[in-house]
C-alpha cells in the first residue's frame, strides 16, 4: 500500500515539476531568452519512456502554438532527450504495455522518432534513420497537417522535423560521397530527394483556403520555403523556388505576413536577397539584404557577417563603401582592398585583392560579382580624368596613360573603346565615343550619374 | 589488394582536406535562430551598425595628390594638356 501511495506522490511530484519548468520556460521565452538549459532541466526529469509519453502528451493537450513551440524539440533528433539511452528502442510501437499517445498520428510519429533514435545511436545506421524520418514527414502530412483542418497549432513541430530531415540527409551525403567519389554527380542526393517531403507538406499548407492567422496552416509556408530556400541554394536549383516565392508575397497581400515570425523573416530576407543578387535585381537584394541585416539579432554575429558578404557588393555597386570599421567588426578584411582599389579607380590593384582572397570569395559565390566591380573603378579613374583635363572631350590617350600610370598594361585602345563603350550602355556614362577622333565626349549635364541611380 | 593498401595513406589524407573544406562550407549555412520573435526595426532606426557605417560621397574623393601630379606631368608631356593651364 505504503509503495503505491510513495509511487502515486513521486508520479504526482514529477507532474508537478514538469509543471513548474514549463512556466519558467514559458515566462523566460516572454522575455526572448529560451535556451538550452532550460530544455535540459526538463529532460533531466525524464527517467523513463513513460515520462517521455507524459510529457508530450501534456504538451499535446495544450493546442497552443506557444508551448508546442517552446517543446517542439522534443521531437526532435536533435533535441535534449535524445541522448537519453532508455528512448532508443526499436519498433516500439508492436510493443506490448507500452505508452501511449491519445492523438494517433502524434502516437505514430514519436514511435517512429524513437526508432530513428535506436537507428542513430544504437544501431548507427544513418540510411535507415533517414528512411524513418521521412516516414514520419508522411505521417504528419497524411495524419497531422491533413487532418486537423481547422487547426495550426502544431506547426512548429513539424519545422523541427524538416530540419531533422534535412539533417540526417545532409549526413548521409556526406558518407556516400566518400566511399563513391567516382560515381559522378548525377545521382540525386539524398538532400535533394528530402525537398520533395517538404514540398508536399507546403502544398498542403499553401492551399488551405482559411485566412485567419490563428487557424490557417499558410501561417507555415514562410519557415518551409527557407527550409527549401537551404536546399534549393546547396544543389543550385534556384529556379525551383519561384512558386514559392510566389506565395510568400500572396501572403504579404492578404495581411499574413505579420503573422510570420521574426526568425523566418529574417532568414527569408537573406535568402530572397542573395537569390536576388544572383539575378542582378540590385533593388531587391539591397532592400532584402538591409532588412535581414538590421533586423539580425547583434549576438547572431556569424549570421549577420554572413549577411554582410553579399549586402557589401550590391551596395558597391549602387555607388555606397563599406567603412573600415565595418569590415574590421565582422572579420571581413578580405574586402578592405577590394573596397580601397575601387575606391582609388585602380583596376590593377582589384585584380590583385581578388587573386588574393579568391578562394574565400569563391566559396562566399561573390567572385564574379566583385570581378563585375571592374566597371567601377574604371569609372572613377575616367571620371577623376575628366575632372583633371576641365574639358568634356577626351582623348582616349589621357585614359591610356593614367592606366600605364597605374601599371595596366594589358588593355590597349581597342579594349579601353570596348570598356568604355560598355559603361555607355550601362548608364554609367552618358556620352558617346568618337571612333575617328580617338576621343570621349562627355555629357554636358551629369556625365557620371549617381550609381544609385542607375538600376539594372 | 596490394594496390589498394598502398593507395590507403594517400586516400586516408585526402578525406580530411575534404572535410575540412566540408566544414567550412557547412560552417557558411545561415543559423538558424533559437528564439523566434523580437522586436521589427524600422529602416530609420537608430543603430550603430545600420547608421553611418556605408559611404557615398567616394566618387568625388580626389585620388591621391602623387597619382594626380605625375598624371599631370606625363598629359603635359604628351600635350593632352598645355603647359598654361597648369
Amino acid at each position: 500500500m505504503l509503495d503505491i501511495d510513495k509511487s502515486r506522490a513521486t508520479e504526482r511530484d514529477k507532474r508537478e515539476k514538469f509543471h513548474q519548468t514549463d512556466v519558467q520556460v514559458r515566462e523566460s521565452a516572454r522575455e526572448g531568452m529560451i535556451n538550452w538549459e532550460k530544455r535540459m532541466e526538463v529532460a533531466n526529469r525524464i527517467s523513463d519512456v513513460r515520462d517521455y509519453f507524459r510529457l508530450l502528451h501534456e504538451v499535446l493537450v495544450e493546442t497552443d502554438w506557444e508551448q508546442c513551440e517552446l517543446h517542439a524539440h522534443f521531437f526532435s533528433i536533435q533535441g535534449p532527450h535524445a541522448t537519453l539511452p532508455f528512448l532508443h528502442i526499436e519498433n516500439y510501437e508492436d510493443r506490448y504495455d507500452r505508452a501511449y499517445l491519445e492523438d494517433d498520428g502524434f502516437d505514430q510519429i514519436v514511435c517512429l522518432h524513437l526508432q530513428a533514435l535506436y537507428y542513430i545511436h544504437v544501431a548507427e545506421n544513418l540510411e535507415n534513420a533517414y528512411a524513418t524520418q521521412t516516414q514520419i514527414m508522411q505521417v504528419f502530412n497524411k495524419e497531422v497537417i491533413q487532418k486537423k483542418k481547422e487547426e495550426n497549432w502544431f506547426m512548429p513541430i513539424f519545422y523541427q522535423l524538416c530540419t531533422d530531415l534535412r539533417t540526417l540527409a545532409k549526413k548521409v551525403d556526406d558518407m556516400t560521397v566518400k566511399e563513391d567519389d567516382d560515381e559522378g554527380e548525377t545521382e540525386t542526393t539524398y538532400y535533394e530527394q528530402s525537398a520533395s517531403y517538404i514540398m508536399e507538406a507546403f502544398r498542403a499548407c499553401v492551399s488551405d483556403v482559411r485566412n485567419d492567422p490563428g487557424t490557417s496552416k499558410k501561417v507555415a509556408i514562410l519557415n518551409m520555403t527557407n527550409q527549401l530556400f537551404r536546399i534549393y541554394f546547396k544543389i543550385n536549383k534556384l529556379n525551383l523556388l519561384k512558386p514559392l516565392i510566389r506565395a510568400v508575397e500572396n501572403a504579404q497581400q492578404s495581411g499574413l505576413y505579420d503573422s510570420f515570425s521574426m526568425a523566418d523573416k529574417v532568414s527569408f530576407n537573406y535568402f530572397l536577397g542573395r537569390k536576388a543578387m544572383f539575378d542582378a535585381k540590385l533593388a531587391l537584394a539591397e532592400s532584402s539584404l538591409l532588412y535581414a541585416f538590421r533586423n539580425c539579432p547583434p549576438e547572431y554575429v556569424e549570421n549577420k557577417r554572413r549577411i554582410l558578404i553579399y549586402l557589401i557588393p550590391v551596395k558597391m555597386f549602387l555607388g555606397q563603401m563599406p567603412k573600415k570599421e565595418l569590415l574590421h567588426k565582422y572579420e571581413l578584411d578580405q574586402f578592405v582592398q577590394i573596397v580601397e582599389a575601387v575606391r582609388i579607380g585602380n583596376v590593377k590593384k582589384l585584380d590583385e585583392a581578388l587573386w588574393r582572397d579568391e578562394a574565400f570569395f569563391i566559396q562566399c559565390g561573390i567572385y564574379l560579382m566583385l570581378e563585375k566591380l571592374r566597371a567601377i573603378a574604371f569609372r572613377k579613374l575616367f571620371k577623376f580624368c575628366s575632372v583633371l583635363m576641365e574639358n568634356h572631350m577626351i582623348h582616349l590617350d589621357v585614359f591610356l596613360t593614367a592606366l600605364r600610370l597605374q601599371n595596366v598594361t594589358d588593355i590597349d585602345c581597342d579594349e579601353l573603346e570596348c570598356i568604355i563603350a560598355n559603361l555607355i550602355y550601362d548608364g554609367r556614362i552618358k556620352g558617346y565615343l568618337s571612333h575617328q577622333h580617338k576621343k570621349l565626349v562627355l555629357s554636358k549635364k551629369e556625365a557620371f550619374p549617381p550609381l544609385s541611380s542607375i538600376y539594372m | 589488394m596490394s594496390q589498394q593498401k598502398k593507395d590507403s595513406p594517400a586516400l586516408g589524407a585526402a578525406p580530411a582536406k575534404d572535410e575540412k573544406t566540408k566544414k567550412t562550407l557547412d560552417d557558411e549555412e545561415f543559423e538558424e535562430f533559437r528564439v523566434q520573435e523580437w522586436t521589427e526595426k524600422k529602416a530609420d532606426a537608430a543603430d550603430e551598425d545600420n547608421a553611418n557605417v556605408w559611404e557615398d560621397n567616394w566618387e568625388d574623393e580626389t585620388l591621391d595628390d602623387e597619382f594626380a601630379k605625375q598624371l599631370k606631368e606625363e598629359l603635359i608631356k604628351t600635350g593632352h594638356i598645355s603647359q598654361a593651364t597648369n
